[in-house]
């Protein structure tokens, strides 16, 4: 399934929870697919593909975010949090602090869905429990 | 880590990791040019290439040690069968014909040695080949595991310029999370106050218009079932 797939797919999914998914594909070098959940304000999430995972990111903050005499005890708070996080894992793309899930490229179209909303759930209780550590 | 080291092949993590710590484009550039995926996709050719051939001579080799387990069984049934001959005649008193059968015997248990060895030998090199295609197949994995590594990580660095790119050109605010979170804190707020208001509006007016219905024109029965009726709406609203 390619990025384009998804986004037919997720366009016509409806989650038990009312949640539905507006996409958006980003053209550039590589495929991206922008997806926000409809009837939950968060964070936009970003799906791109290698040959054997489909990763989404949401991006969290940046470095120049972070005040500096916090940041080493947020980063440590990021890894003693990190695995209770369920379905995600913290990151860290160049300056950016990202929220990410990965899935196998075999996986279908419910797991995608349940990452997504996962992801977005976490992500509104990540940057709210790290709030402090931002300028 | 150190594992790698010992066994001598490229760790990939490692190379991802001195490429983070440096600002060094070249090194940027060699880990993530063509030439290191290729590198990498050359070994996955040969490592797929060595399984494919381990998997062939593994099949010969299976072939010549079932064609050795049959020849071994043909062998013991005709053992067999020469024996009973060999009862049957002595039973007879016919001797002479005993020890003919016996020879034959004899010629047939050194056939059967010497395909028991070739059996033996084949199932030792199929135990040996064994071994070299799980060891392949361990390889075969292990290269498509570093390069997934090196793919994910070309392939989220370049989203990451294409998303980057895609909010200079639009809508910057996504980038900073506290603002996200202050407009999604005041959003809700303006959510939750209005809608108590208009709840609470929205129920004194029915209740009103309950009133000023109940007041004019039904009876009492009729009323009571009519207001029921609208309480329960109101309820559910």
């Amino acid at each position: 399934m390619n990025t384009v797939d998804f986004a037919i797919q997720l366009s016509q999914y409806r989650t038990a929870e009312g949640f539905s998914f507006d996409c958006q594909t980003i053209a550039g070098e590589v495929e991206v697919l922008q997806v926000e959940v409809s009837n939950f304000d968060g964070f936009p999430i970003f799906i791109t593909q290698t040959k054997s995972q489909i990763i989404c990111i949401i991006y969290l903050w940046t470095e120049a975010e972070i005040k500096p005499e916090l940041r080493l005890e947020m980063l440590e708070m990021m890894l003693d949090t990190s695995i209770s996080i369920p379905l995600s894992s913290y990151g860290r793309v160049g300056e950016h602090y990202v929220l990410y899930g990965a899935l196998s490229v075999n996986s279908d179209i419910d797991s995608v869905v349940e990452e997504i909303v996962a992801l977005s759930e976490n992500a509104l209780d990540v940057v709210s429990a790290m709030e402090d550590f931002l300028q | 880590m150190s594992d790698s080291k010992k066994i001598g092949r490229v760790n990939v993590l490692e190379k991802i990791m001195t490429l983070i710590r440096s600002e060094s484009q070249f090194l940027r550039d060699t880990v993530m040019d063509g030439d290191f995926s290729r590198n990498l996709e050359a070994e996955l050719d040969d490592a797929t290439f060595n399984l494919k051939q381990a998997k062939s001579v593994l099949s010969e080799e299976l072939n010549n040690q079932l064609q050795s387990s049959r020849l071994v069984k043909i062998l013991d049934d005709k053992i067999n069968q020469q024996e009973q001959l060999i009862i049957n005649s002595l039973s007879e008193g016919d001797e002479e014909r005993a020890f003919l059968l016996a020879t034959e015997v004899v010629d047939l248990e050194q056939d059967r040695a010497a395909q028991n060895a070739l059996k033996l030998s084949h199932e030792r090199q199929l135990g040996y080949l064994q071994a070299q295609l799980e060891n392949a197949e361990r390889s075969l994995k292990d290269v498509q595991r570093r390069l997934t590594m090196v793919n994910t990580t070309e392939r989220i660095q370049k989203a990451t310029a294409v998303i980057n790119k895609n909010f200079e050109q639009a809508d910057a605010k996504m980038l900073s999370a506290k603002k996200t979170l202050q407009r999604i804190r005041s959003k809700q707020q303006q959510l939750d106050n209005p809608s108590l208001k208009l709840d609470a509006s929205n129920e004194n007016s029915s209740k009103m218009a309950l009133q000023g219905i109940t007041n004019n024109k039904f009876s009492d029965h009729k009323t009571e079932a009519a207001a029921a009726v609208l309480k329960r709406i109101i309820n559910t609203d």
